[in-house]
């Protein structure tokens, strides 16, 4: 490992332990974090920035009805990830559901991988930490992170925050990627996520 | 003679339907299938008069442990998305009036206002004057919820209701939810401006202060179009008299502080609605806030 590379990480880990759920600030830098998949692979975020990719990162919960939706209802989130990842765009789904808790397990996160055919990996956050450095309140709550390592979206999918709603006239998560790929500002930088809350250990 | 013969005859048909009406058998579509939450539609009167004004509440249980959303800001979750149509020539007079919830703060400093227990929303319709042709109103519509626990699902039940047509002259009898009706109604919050009630709102170093006379708790439930807060989780509730909420962009002169106020007065809990321009304030004393 770079030695940057490992005292950003060493930093990242301090700050995600550290940290309270405060909101993070769009602009700043993400809390970098090495989590494990279900196959037990690592993701690193810092070495997605290093490899010049821009992450969208998911808070997920395979029970949760807001997920259910754009997972198995409406295809939202494979469909979106499939045209970033044309462009390079890497999709990382996080589940920091603790122990005991809706949508906590391995063998129920793999089953639920094939039933929405996740095209891209479900990470576990069991204990919170990435959750919590990132004040992630909901399943889904989403962010952008562009190659540099700045916050450039936070907030809701899209503007229909209803489980059996249509499919949202406005997708922020799309169209802050589209901007980023254009080279300008993303304009709404921030949403109000909406979803079923993360599922944290009490 | 040939009304008065009628009238009886009135009385029993509009008590019949709306009998049906209130107390469905388990299959009728105002249940809900899915659990963990029952909804039902009901009505103030047994039937409809022209020109009336009756009330419509719709009622939802959830089952113990589970909890719905209010529709002010919170950080998850889903308020009950009442979507009713009305016959021809009806109108709502109001928007649906939704109880006082409470605070609900879950691990991860996750803040909600939610309701523990029964949920009943109302609201006034005006009937048509006259009636339209027919012998009955028909009231349809669905109702969409969240609820949690610690698991949350989502449902979405039918709502109906048959309001047979009451002959003219006769006036509409109240059914047996017009008094569950009207209690609900009276909880609900009631407005208050500052300068009423031992209100008093101004600006402090950081933000909002409000203060209570008497009070021994309070606690603000912020709407969703009220000012943004810099804190709701940490500043939102306070033991006595005096509560400061600070905002989000510092010195902030527009916009409304908008929400709930619940106020604990010795064993008295009472609820009011707030609506305070933040305009009225002097400004002098606001500052840059950071969290």
């Amino acid at each position: 490992m770079h030695r940057s590379l490992r005292g950003l990480v060493a930093v990242s880990l301090l700050l995600a332990f550290a940290l309270p759920a405060a909101a993070l600030t769009v602009g700043e830098a993400a809390p970098d974090f090495t989590l494990r998949d279900l196959e037990g692979k690592e993701h690193r975020l810092a070495a997605y920035l290093k490899a010049g990719k821009t992450v969208v990162l998911e808070w997920f919960n395979p029970g949760c009805p807001f997920i259910v939706k754009h997972h198995q209802t409406l295809k939202t989130m494979n469909e979106l990830a499939a045209a970033g990842a044309e462009a390079g765009v890497v999709w990382l789904a996080i589940n920091s559901g603790a122990p005991g808790k809706q949508g906590h397990g391995l063998e129920l996160n793999q089953q639920a991988a094939r039933d929405f055919a996740l095209a891209f990996p479900l990470l576990i956050d069991e204990s919170g930490a990435v959750g919590k450095a990132y004040a992630a309140k909901t399943t889904p709550h989403m962010y952008v992170i562009s190659a540099d390592g700045k916050l450039r979206y936070q907030g809701a999918i899209d503007d229909v925050p209803n489980p059996g709603g249509p499919v949202g006239e406005t997708n922020y998560v799309a169209t802050a990627l589209a901007e980023l790929a254009a080279g300008r500002p993303v304009a709404t930088a921030e949403t109000r996520p909406y979803g079923c809350n993360v599922k944290y250990a009490d | 003679m040939r009304a008065k013969l009628l009238l009886p005859f009135a009385f029993c048909l509009c008590l019949d339907v709306a009998s049906r009406a209130e107390e469905p058998p388990p299959v009728a579509p105002t249940v809900s299938a899915a659990p963990p939450v029952r909804s039902l539609l009901m009505a103030s009167r047994q039937g409809a008069a022209a020109g009336d004004t009756l009330l419509l509440g719709i009622l939802l249980e959830p089952a113990a442990g589970w909890h719905l959303y209010w529709r002010g800001l919170n950080d998850s979750g889903l308020p009950p998305q009442p979507r009713l149509q009305l016959p021809p020539g009806a109108v709502f007079l109001e928007d649906w009036r939704w109880p006082a919830p409470e605070r609900l703060v879950s691990p991860g400093r996750i803040l909600d206002h939610v309701y523990q227990g029964r949920l009943l929303l109302t609201a006034a319709v005006l009937l048509p004057q006259p009636l339209p042709p027919g012998d009955h109103f028909a009231i349809e519509g669905r109702v969409d919820w969240v609820a949690c626990r610690e698991a949350c699902r989502f449902g979405s039940d039918s709502l109906s209701l048959r309001l047979p047509f009451c002959p003219p002259g006769t006036p509409p009898q109240a059914s047996a939810a017009a008094e569950r009706i009207a209690q609900a109604r009276a909880e609900l919050p009631l407005p208050l401006a500052a300068g009423e009630g031992g209100l008093a709102i101004e600006r402090g170093a950081h933000g909002l202060l409000l203060t209570v006379a008497g009070a021994t708790s309070l606690a603000f439930y912020p709407g969703q179009d009220c000012v943004d807060l810099l804190n709701p989780l940490a500043d939102g509730e306070v033991l006595g008299g005096r509560l400061n909420l600070r905002l989000a962009h510092g010195t902030l002169a527009q916009g409304h502080l908008r929400g709930i106020l619940a106020v604990l007065a010795g064993a008295e809990r009472r609820h009011y609605l707030l609506d305070h321009p933040l305009d009225s304030l002097p400004q002098e004393e606001a500052g840059p806030t950071k969290e």
